[in-house]
């Protein structure tokens, strides 16, 4: 109850701010150009996908067009990206880039030899069916990427605010008044965490609202819920750790800002596969919103919750230890 | 007194211990980043597969059901998170979603394989969003497959390969004026003994490949991102702890102190660009020293922002959190539009000055591109730097009351001046605020309503929001005919920006041509409004320049 007290107030004092309502508005427009941004790399993917060539081969132009990829020309002049002459079977491939010229070799080559049995294709090809249109572009971009940067986003956002109301009340004298209350230590741990979960849960489940308006689902929302639920455990204490380590907002700010720095840059820059790493990039924490997000769920999920879990465990008990130390309370 | 404010700045943010680690910082981070960047493009160039972004890991699970060279090759790539089912349960973690896609091949796959006969390979996908995403990549995998098998067979059996010769554009213009002599050129391809598997796959599909550029402007953005960092952090701590007053007091003008500051940082910011372009020059990462300019500019327009940011806020939390949003935003916008650099829409990504770093790096920039790029920027650096000089020589804004945005306007635009020229130009600013202000409304259109009431309300309060933005515009001045001056800025300034998206868009003169009819509409719309204000009967006017406004919109919209 004296908790809850506490999560009252903090709650009414975060609600009270006028530039965490601007940032929160700010943050809806962040999710909808996120959306947007995915629905434009998708266009733009499918563009640069496609190449126009163009040939003075009729045949040759019949065969490229089965390529979905390739837009193709017949044409006497040159034309788009590439021009192939065929001069009694002597190819000329005009063309400045290099990738498109091995393309156009190999595409070459294998209408070239068309007819002669070893050279013909050697697996069978067979049509996917589509029954609707779906940009792979866009699934791949969005649930890999742009969805868990949402969902991360109020997380990281909160950990400011969290970090503000402690640091806030160092310097305002006001946390011994608060420590002298009956409550005990990780009580007012609590008690400062839950409004800002609470919040977190609340933009969380507004942004999966309006990403959903552009059918953009996502799976296993309760499992979902409960991940993000350690994972904010785990941010917010370690915001606690850090602004009670630091003596005023901006060292608290700076901390915080290197912290998700480096975070994002692990969670969302493509980093190159180089054995160990890329088996500690696994477990990164994106990978498994994304697996709760898209798979059906299996046992193999696991292993993330309970790698956060303990995670989340003993920083929440490093920051009920950095809360008991009084010299960290003067500044 | 300006020279002497800079110095002190300059001395000030030496002697600070945060500069110096954070300094020492930018210097390892381009340290590490210059190998890493090598790393990079040596995984590109052997042909090893990437890691795309960490959340790509084991993004697509998919079954086969036997272990083989083309399991092999699948599991290179991180995307995909392979299983060996037997083909029932296989058959049934599709339906079930557990697997997107389940591959069948035979199971004397490698023996086939190594003897060059024919494969038959069945892939089943399941209807899920993700199956689509698979059949991309295993489309690209499968044929490299079968590219890389052809090429073995005709080693095999000594087939001369056809002649395929590559040329340059260029040359075709020199090919086709002389007559052709057609050349016979035989020669057969060695056989070679290298074994069939290492050359098997030749897949050129990199997603996300990141190329050069991109990496060199993620490096540039560490000083910009830390310059902004001191200059809100010289300004709101000194207001904060109140030794700002004493800056007030010196016998400069205000314009003085703030540009002083201003211009301290900005000397180290383009201090450390000029050191870290020479050192990636140095080592040979890009191959243009002159990239430094467009980063200057991209760096003064941030500065800029920042300096404006500080001036506004109250406080240290505020200004963080302003620069921060600000921030993602600018740097969301500059690279975004910079993508389009690559792609067909070039003169619209020169809105962003780091479309021209790509631009100088690629050496495909021209002297127009130059105009069409620097000026943007540096208008944007300029009013922020005009706004910020504006709001530091309020007392409110250092000692409080705040005064509200919007109470804020009507004295800018008065500043500007009260004549029928000033008109015209606010009329040409108010345009800016229209974009904006119609880009939200029409993002929020997109996401909550259905199309055709989102649009209808779209339609009314584009209407609604220019003219309202041309009624503030027109505040200054009290003559008769102030609304006509307006009305004729808004129009030709949103005239130019259309005819500059337009001819991007490659759309034909004509329809620039055309653009006359909406700047007449435009003048008269708002002349009645300003004519009716000037009767005092400013509701009325309103109403009328609105249905005129609405009038011919509903007209083209419907014409179209």
């Amino acid at each position: 109850m004296k908790i809850m007290a506490l999560a009252y107030k903090e709650l009414k004092d975060i609600l009270s701010e006028k530039i965490y309502i601007f940032g929160f508005l700010l943050q809806l427009f962040i999710v909808m150009g996120i959306v947007l941004i995915g629905f434009s790399y998708s266009y733009i993917a499918q563009i640069e996908n496609k190449t126009s060539v163009a040939t003075n081969d009729t045949e040759f132009a019949k065969f490229l067009a089965q390529d979905e990829e390739i837009l193709c020309f017949y044409s006497k002049n040159f034309f788009g990206d590439a021009y192939v002459q065929n001069i009694e079977n002597v190819f000329y491939v005009y063309t400045e880039d290099e990738d498109l010229f091995d393309t156009l070799k190999t595409k070459i080559e294998e209408y070239y030899f068309r007819y002669e049995g070893p050279l013909r294709s050697p697996i069978l090809k067979v049509d996917f069916i589509k029954e609707r249109r779906v940009v792979p572009e866009f699934i791949e971009v969005m649930y890999s990427l742009l969805v868990p940067i949402v969902l991360l986003l109020p997380v990281f956002l909160s950990m400011n605010m969290l970090s503000d109301s402690i640091v806030g009340e160092k310097e305002r004298k006001t946390f011994e008044i608060l420590l002298a209350s009956p409550l005990t230590r990780f009580e007012i741990i609590l008690g400062k965490l839950a409004p800002v979960i609470l919040l977190g849960f609340f933009q969380v489940s507004l942004w999966l609202f309006v990403i959903s308006r552009k059918n953009v689902y996502i799976k296993n929302i309760f499992a979902l819920y409960i991940f993000l639920l350690i994972l904010m455990i785990l941010f917010f204490s370690v915001s606690v750790i850090f602004s009670m380590l630091s003596s005023n907002i901006r060292e608290a700010n700076i901390y915080l800002t290197l912290f998700m720095m480096f975070l994002s840059f692990l969670m969302f820059i493509p980093l190159p596969s180089l054995g160990f790493f890329s088996n500690v990039i696994k477990y990164s924490p994106v990978v498994g919103i994304v697996k709760i997000t898209t798979n059906v769920l299996d046992i193999s999920i696991l292993k993330y919750f309970i790698i956060y879990l303990v995670s989340a465990m003993i920083a929440i008990f490093i920051a009920k230890n950095v809360l008991e130390k009084d010299e960290s309370l003067r500044l | 007194m300006m020279k002497k404010i800079i110095k002190w700045e300059l001395k000030r943010i030496f002697s600070s211990k945060k500069f110096t680690a954070a300094f020492i910082l930018q210097f390892f981070l381009i340290v590490l980043i210059i190998p890493m960047f090598t790393v990079y493009l040596e995984t590109l160039q052997s042909g090893k597969f990437f890691s795309t972004t960490p959340g790509m890991n084991e993004f697509i699970p998919i079954g086969m059901n036997r272990k083989c060279k083309l399991s092999e090759i699948i599991e290179e790539y991180d995307q995909f998170s392979l299983t060996i089912l037997e083909k029932n349960g296989g058959m049934k973690m599709l339906q079930k979603g557990n697997i997107v896609a389940y591959i069948l091949v035979d199971d004397d796959f490698d023996q086939k394989m190594l003897k060059l006969e024919n494969i038959t390979l069945l892939i089943y996908y399941n209807n899920s969003d993700k199956s689509y995403v698979a059949k991309s990549y295993l489309d690209s995998i499968v044929n490299g497959f079968s590219d890389g098998l052809r090429r073995a067979r005709m080693r095999e059996y000594d087939i001369p390969s056809i002649l395929i010769e590559k040329k340059d554009r260029t040359d075709f213009v020199a090919e086709t004026e002389k007559p052709k002599t057609v050349e016979e050129k035989k020669e057969t391809v060695p056989k070679e003994t290298t074994p069939i598997e290492k050359e098997m796959v030749d897949i050129k599909r990199l997603k996300f490949s990141l190329n050069r550029e991109y990496i060199l402007l993620l490096v540039m953005l560490l000083p910009l991102f830390m310059s902004g960092g001191l200059l809100t952090d010289s300004i709101v701590s000194e207001k904060e702890k109140k030794t700002g007053e004493m800056l007030l007091v010196l016998p400069t003008k205000r314009r003085n102190i703030i540009l002083g500051k201003m211009l301290a940082i900005f000397l180290i910011t383009v201090v450390q660009i000029i050191l870290w372009i020479f050192i990636l020059y140095g080592v040979g990462k890009i191959s243009n020293i002159y990239t430094i300019f467009p980063l200057i500019l991209a760096a003064f327009l941030v500065i800029n922002l920042s300096l404006l940011i500080s001036v506004y806020s109250q406080n240290y939390k505020e200004s963080a959190l302003l620069v921060t949003v600000i921030y993602i935003l600018v740097f969301a916008f500059m690279f975004g539009t910079s993508i389009l650099y690559i792609s067909e829409l070039k003169t619209l990504s020169l809105l962003s000055p780091l479309s021209m770093v790509i631009g100088l790096e690629e050496g495909s920039l021209t002297t127009l591109d130059t105009i069409y790029g620097v000026l943007p920027a540096l208008s944007f650096s300029f009013i922020s730097l005009a706004l910020s000089v504006y709001l530091f020589s309020k007392d409110s804004f250092y000692f409080g009351p705040r005064p509200k945005l919007l109470d804020l306007i009507p004295d800018i635009f008065s500043k500007i001046g009260k004549g029928n020229f000033a008109s015209f130009f606010l009329g040409c600013l108010s345009v800016f605020g229209a974009i904006i202000v119609e880009i939200a409304v029409g993002v929020l259109m997109y996401f909550f309503l259905n199309l055709d009431v989102g649009f209808v309300i779209f339609l009314l309060s584009i209407v609604f929001i220019e003219e309202y933005l041309k009624y503030l515009a027109m505040l200054p001045n009290k003559s008769k005919f102030s609304g006509v001056f307006v009305g004729f800025g808004f129009g030709f300034f949103e005239n130019l920006l259309s005819g500059f998206v337009l001819f991007t868009m490659f759309f034909p003169v004509e329809m620039i041509l055309f653009r006359i009819i909406p700047l007449l509409i435009h003048m008269s719309s708002s002349g009645i409004l300003g004519y009716f204000r000037y009767k005092k009967k400013t509701k009325l006017g309103f109403i009328i320049a609105f249905i005129i406004h609405l009038a011919y919109n509903t007209i083209i919209l419907v014409s179209i």
